[in-house]
């Protein structure tokens, strides 16, 4: 069931379930996206993000609990992560085909409410990189291509709610910084909710994350608060000369749970706890007399504190789970 | 620039992806070959046999053969060619993604089942008329000029059945998550109409009467008033068949 709110939160979800049978599904996801807020949810294969995602785009049904909606009916729009479109439609005709068929269902005129049809359609192209393209035929379009499209379609709408589904999934790295620097710019404007299975993306662009797991949310807050909570406290120490006594001296105190020493006076130290390593470190390495070239936090992403809740090893680099 | 509507999105379908070209092309061929067939009948057994008295069982060709050829045909074979044109057009759900696409922006499946099928429905009567026009034609040039008012009913009486065919297949695509589903269940009904037909009293009632009817009125072995009944059954039925697509398509989930 869909409520309406008109409450502080674009979306609000409570206890939703949605049994697919041998533990697939949701059970019983709170989920809480802010008004105006980019919120990252986030995922291994499996966990839920797309049944979430389709239950409050109103394309699938819950078993049980319900949503509760901030926004004005039909102001939402979804971008699914391998959009299609009528192979025989330019990307201009599908942009003017999704503005076309909001209009006949009286969800609004979108951008054609503020200027004339064919400039909304143009400028919405251009801001995804497909004004060259405008006039092909999207049967040619790459998924990438596809994905920018989408996104064009669904904006022009002028929707309270976006709703994108791993959207840079198929981008190259230039259409990824433009594609996600014009999800950032929406942010105050309008709500957003991301997943995407490209951490260091969802880190650049949420304000909010939630973390699905199995069907259950494990984290919802702000970006910072999780990386806080759940990314290891690791720095990274470079200091003049052999790093080696230092190392060994730090390795005595009670709060440090390792110190290696590496070349060229480098030194990784891991502390028990964030707020015993940024009041320990500090001040043990003045007390040795290191001369300190320079001191990073390590693993201080999103990623770290996504494998760190969920369990997961934490491998050597990559995504999450791709 | 003018609006891209449903309505023109279901033009530019049956344009576009070629077929119209192929309902003219196949309803314009049956057409131009039955009277043709027709008229050369007897000349082509005659030189596959060789024999005389074949020949004389064969009666001579008359307008009503050139064009009740073409409109049994049409309504025969054409018809398997306006279910598949018009199943690949109304299965909604055959392609996920783009199904999320449409009911992403639409408040209800009519909107995007009802232009499907009416577009395509035009598609059909136009390939049936052009087709029509083509064996009056051609009927006249080597047999003789059919009656112009049977052949009037013949091409309404047609139509309707052509719209009512689209209607079923549109229905069907509600039901079916395959474009080659909805063609299975669509000839599945279409052709079981003619079996239930067979029942005496009802056959007049079913739009499956409307399949004999083109032929049967330019032989002049029936009026148009023998089938008002079936006419009737056709748009009701074909609109509680829509109806019924309607509700089944927007109970369904996607994504």
């Amino acid at each position: 069931m869909t409520t309406r709110t008109a409450a502080a939160h674009a979306v609000r979800t409570h206890s939703l379930v949605r049994d697919y049978g041998g533990g697939a599904g949701l059970h019983g996801v709170d989920l809480e996206v802010p008004k105006n807020e980019v919120y990252g949810l986030i995922g291994r294969n499996g966990a839920g993000k797309t049944t979430v995602l389709s239950i409050i785009a109103g394309l699938r049904r819950a078993d049980a609990g319900r949503v509760e909606m901030g926004v004005a009916p039909g102001r939402t729009a979804f971008c699914p992560d391998t959009p299609e479109f009528e192979p025989w439609l330019t990307a201009a005709e599908v942009v003017r085909q999704s503005l076309g068929l909001a209009a006949s269902a009286g969800r609004g005129e979108g951008d054609r409410g503020r200027e004339r049809e064919s400039d909304a359609v143009a400028r919405r192209l251009a801001e995804v990189g497909l004004t060259e393209a405008a006039q092909r035929r999207t049967g040619g379009f790459s998924r990438g291509m596809k994905q920018r499209l989408s996104l064009a379609a669904a904006l022009v709408l002028d929707p309270e709610l976006l709703i994108l589904d791993e959207p840079t999934s198929a981008l190259d790295p230039t259409g990824r910084a433009d594609v996600l620097a014009l999800i950032s710019g929406l942010e105050g404007t309008r709500t957003v909710i991301f997943s995407s299975h490209v951490l260091p993306d969802v880190q650049r662009v949420a304000g909010s994350v939630g973390v699905l797991d199995r069907g259950r949310l494990l984290f919802q807050g702000t970006m910072s608060g999780l990386i806080d909570a759940y990314a290891r406290p690791v720095w990274e120490v470079r200091v003049r000369g052999a790093a080696g006594p230092l190392a060994e001296r730090l390795r005595t105190l009670p709060w440090v749970v390792g110190a290696d020493a590496g070349q060229d006076g480098r030194l990784v130290v891991e502390a028990r706890s964030a707020e015993a390593g940024e009041l320990g470190l500090a001040r043990e390495l003045g007390s040795a007399g290191a001369r300190l070239v320079s001191l990073n936090p390590v693993d201080a992403d999103l990623e770290t504190a996504f494998l760190t809740l969920t369990g997961e090893r934490i491998p050597g680099g990559g995504g999450a789970d791709d | 620039m003018t609006d891209l509507t449903a309505w023109r999105v279901e033009w530019l379908r049956l344009w576009r992806s070629h077929r119209l070209l192929a309902l003219l092309a196949v309803f314009a061929f049956l057409g131009f070959s039955e009277p043709l067939a027709a008229r050369y009948l007897p000349d082509l057994l005659r030189g596959s046999t060789g024999s005389r008295l074949t020949v004389t069982a064969v009666a001579p060709a008359v307008p009503a053969d050139g064009v009740g050829g073409y409109a049994s045909n049409s309504l025969q074979l054409g018809l398997v060619v306006v279910v598949v044109v018009a199943a690949f057009a109304c299965t909604i759900d055959s392609r996920p993604a783009l199904t999320v696409f449409y009911r992403t922006r639409v408040r209800s499946f009519a909107a995007l089942l009802i232009p499907r099928a009416v577009v395509t429905a035009c598609g059909a009567i136009a390939a049936y008329l052009v087709g029509l026009a083509a064996a009056w034609y051609e009927t006249a040039v080597l047999i003789g000029g059919p009656d112009a008012g049977a052949m009037a009913a013949s091409a309404l009486l047609g139509s309707v059945y052509l719209a009512f065919a689209v209607v079923v297949t549109a229905a069907a695509g509600a039901f079916a998550r395959s474009s080659l589903g909805t063609v299975g269940y669509a000839l599945v009904v279409l052709l079981l109409l003619p079996l239930v037909g067979a029942i005496p009293r009802l056959g007049s009632w079913l739009p499956s009467a409307l399949v004999r009817a083109p032929d049967a009125l330019v032989r002049h072995s029936a009026t148009a008033g023998h089938y008002q009944y079936a006419v009737v059954s056709a748009v009701l039925s074909g609109a509680v068949l829509l109806l019924a697509g309607c509700r089944v398509g927007a109970r369904r989930e996607t994504g």
